[in-house]
């Protein structure tokens, strides 16, 4: 409270001599002061308006009355930044922890969300119900946090055509975006890229080696 | 439809002649295992060729080239036989040995450097020389001189043209690195052309040979590029350029028959359509228009006619539609999937795949009678691609668990293997035009 006394008069005596450079030098003096760190350019300005006598008392009445308004307006202005920069700051705090959600939400082990491979039948690009839960857990964390981006990527297995199962690829990944759109997902979240039969999971020719090819990845990107 | 009874009639390895005169050579082994069933054949007699250094390889070259057709029958002579251009009195005695095809001819080292071959074809029984020929060329393009023999004995006695000097392309993938290589089409001198840490799929010969089109990744996009070849040398003559690329995953090139321009397959928002692009201004035209899967364009030969892989009845069949004005017909009934469609140079057959009974295998598809005749008989019989004269089909197979590349006739009665330096997985097969005489 004193403080703020303290500072009216600081401000009048300053802006006596008035000119908007001294209103700048004022502003940058009151935050200095309202952090209560350095009086001393206020004290010293007091003493330079008891020295001064130019101005007659109605004048200086008006000119005090405006400086208390204008003080007043820059008080309110500060306040208002100062909650601004406050809840900024929660808002990166925020962030931060969502980050870190995020992060621990990602690789937990046991959680549906680390699940994140869907498989398929032959020449199928069906969700088989089994993965419902799968989609759904994605679905719903890419609606939660819609600043995460995810890659989806379709593949098959090697037996057919190369160039049909590009485009079976790239029709499995786009039905498990539009999958986790229903549930909430924003479409600009999931960039979808198939490789066909290209990019094998497991190299054997085995049945149980192709069924592992067979599958749309979702993949986060950092 | 074959005889249970498959003969191995040669087993030939070979190895890759003199690498270090080329640079980017692949130094492979090629294997080609000959399997043909017994026919009616073209009985033949080539004699080993006069002269001295690679003489004997001429011949060599030329009877496996007709041998590996399947339609002829080699006869060998043991002794008694002349070398020497034939005299009106010799006929007779060739006749006795019963010999109705006879090739006789000469090899050289010349002076200047290059080298000599001159051959004749005889008509034993007609008594008439059906064809004689000599070439002058580097000592590099031996297997080409031989090669251009056998195509002349093979036009004079089939009616068709030979495809002994033509060109295949195919991709060697290794685990983090696919090649693009062209090789002769009798897997000698196999050179690499491209390579990427990136798939590489659907090589696609330009009409002229003057160009490779493929699919790589780019930006984990497939993205057609085409790069500039010398055909008869194998060599690359430039780097692949991206075309387009167009918004969403570029893939399965082909060709128009005037070289202008590509059919491909954009897929894009969950589907895939073909689209004819311009080379000379990048600009494209829509030809199929649904939300369904479609893919792997062909131009006919006239260029009115395109056929394609959709399935738009929820499995993959073959389709065909005009180009300019868009009229898609079904093709394909028969069996679950269909796919991989390749006009035939004369536009009477498309090469397929084939699924059914666990099996994928390369069959043809005959335009005026609609019956899929199916040719091979391995598990996972891919990427059929027909030789320029239509008689033969190269495909993607397997062996012992990697890529190889087998050859079927078109009547199904020819069967060759053709198997990489060891390790390699081959896949992806494109077969050349015929080399300009």
């Amino acid at each position: 409270m004193n403080i703020k006394i303290l500072l009216v008069t600081g401000l009048i005596a300053v802006c006596v001599g008035c000119s908007s450079k001294t209103k700048m030098n004022a502003d940058i003096e009151q935050r200095d002061l309202f952090d209560g760190s350095d009086r001393r350019s206020f004290e010293q300005s007091a003493e330079l308006v008891e020295g001064s006598e130019v101005a007659s008392e109605a004048e200086l009445r008006a000119q005090q009355d405006e400086l208390k308004r204008e003080f007043e307006r820059e008080e309110q202005r500060l306040l208002e930044e100062r909650a601004k920069l406050d809840a900024e700051n929660a808002e990166k705090q925020e962030a931060m922890q969502r980050e870190t959600d995020i992060k621990e939400r990602l690789t937990q082990n046991d959680s549906l969300l680390s699940q994140r491979s869907i498989f398929y039948d032959f020449d199928s690009s069906v969700i088989k119900q089994e993965y419902r839960p799968l989609v759904e857990a994605h679905g719903n964390f890419l609606k939660q946090y819609p600043s995460v981006r995810i890659r989806i990527e379709g593949n098959c297995d090697d037996r057919g055509s190369r160039e049909y199962n590009l485009a079976l690829g790239q029709s499995r990944a786009e039905q498990l975006k539009q999958a986790l759109v229903r549930i909430g997902a924003r479409q600009d979240q999931i960039d979808v890229v198939s490789y066909g039969a290209e990019r094998p999971f497991a190299f054997g020719i085995d049945s149980d080696s192709r069924s592992k090819n067979r599958r749309s990845d979702l993949i986060y990107i950092d | 439809m074959f005889s249970v009874f498959r003969t191995v009639n040669s087993l030939v390895t070979l190895v890759c002649l003199s690498t270090a005169l080329f640079s980017g050579a692949v130094c492979a082994q090629v294997e080609v295992e000959i399997i043909a069933d017994e026919g009616a054949k073209i009985p033949i007699t080539v004699l080993p060729f006069e002269g001295s250094g690679s003489a004997s390889l001429m011949s060599e070259i030329i009877s496996a080239d007709l041998l590996k057709t399947g339609l002829f029958a080699i006869q060998n002579i043991e002794k008694g036989w002349s070398r020497t251009k034939l005299t009106e009195s010799d006929y007779r005695g060739w006749d006795d040995r019963r010999v109705q095809n006879l090739v006789i001819g000469k090899f050289a080292e010349l002076d200047d450097g290059r080298i000599q071959g001159t051959f004749w074809l005889y008509d034993i029984p007609g008594e008439a020389m059906s064809v004689g020929y000599q070439i002058k060329d580097d000592p590099a393009q031996i297997r080409r001189m031989a090669h251009h023999f056998a195509d002349l004995i093979y036009e004079k006695l089939t009616g068709d043209k030979g495809i002994f000097r033509t060109k295949i392309a195919y991709v060697i993938r290794a685990k983090d690195q696919s090649t693009l290589v062209i090789a002769d089409s009798d897997g000698h001198n196999p050179r690499e052309v491209f390579s990427t840490s990136e798939p590489i799929l659907s090589p696609s010969w330009s009409p002229d040979g003057s160009q490779i089109a493929f699919v790589s990744f780019a930006n984990r996009k497939a993205a057609v590029h085409v790069v500039p070849v010398d055909y008869e040398r194998s060599r690359v003559t430039g780097k692949p350029k991206i075309i387009g690329p167009y918004p969403g995953s570029n893939s399965a090139p082909s060709w128009s028959p005037d070289g202008k321009s590509l059919a491909i397959a954009i897929s894009k928002d969950g589907k895939s359509n073909i689209f004819i692009v311009s080379l000379e201004d990048q600009t494209k035209r829509q030809i199929t228009n649904n939300r369904w899967i479609n893919t792997e364009p062909s131009f006919s030969s006239d260029g009115r006619n395109i056929v394609f892989t959709s399935d738009r009845t929820g499995r993959p069949q073959i389709y065909q539609t005009a180009v300019q004005a868009v009229s898609e017909v079904r093709l394909t009934y028969e069996g679950r999937y269909n796919a991989s469609p390749q006009f035939s140079p004369k536009d009477d057959f498309v090469a397929l795949i084939h699924y059914d009974e666990r099996k994928f295998n390369v069959g043809t598809l005959d335009m005026k009678s609609g019956v899929v005749q199916i040719l091979t008989n391995g598990s996972l019989d891919q990427s059929p691609s027909i030789s320029p004269n239509g008689k033969v089909i190269v495909y993607a197979s397997e062996a012992n668990g990697r890529g190889i590349l087998r050859f079927v006739s078109k009547n199904g009665r020819a069967k060759l293997r053709y198997v990489g330096p060891k390790g390699d997985d081959i896949r992806e097969p494109s077969w050349g035009p015929f080399i300009k005489d």
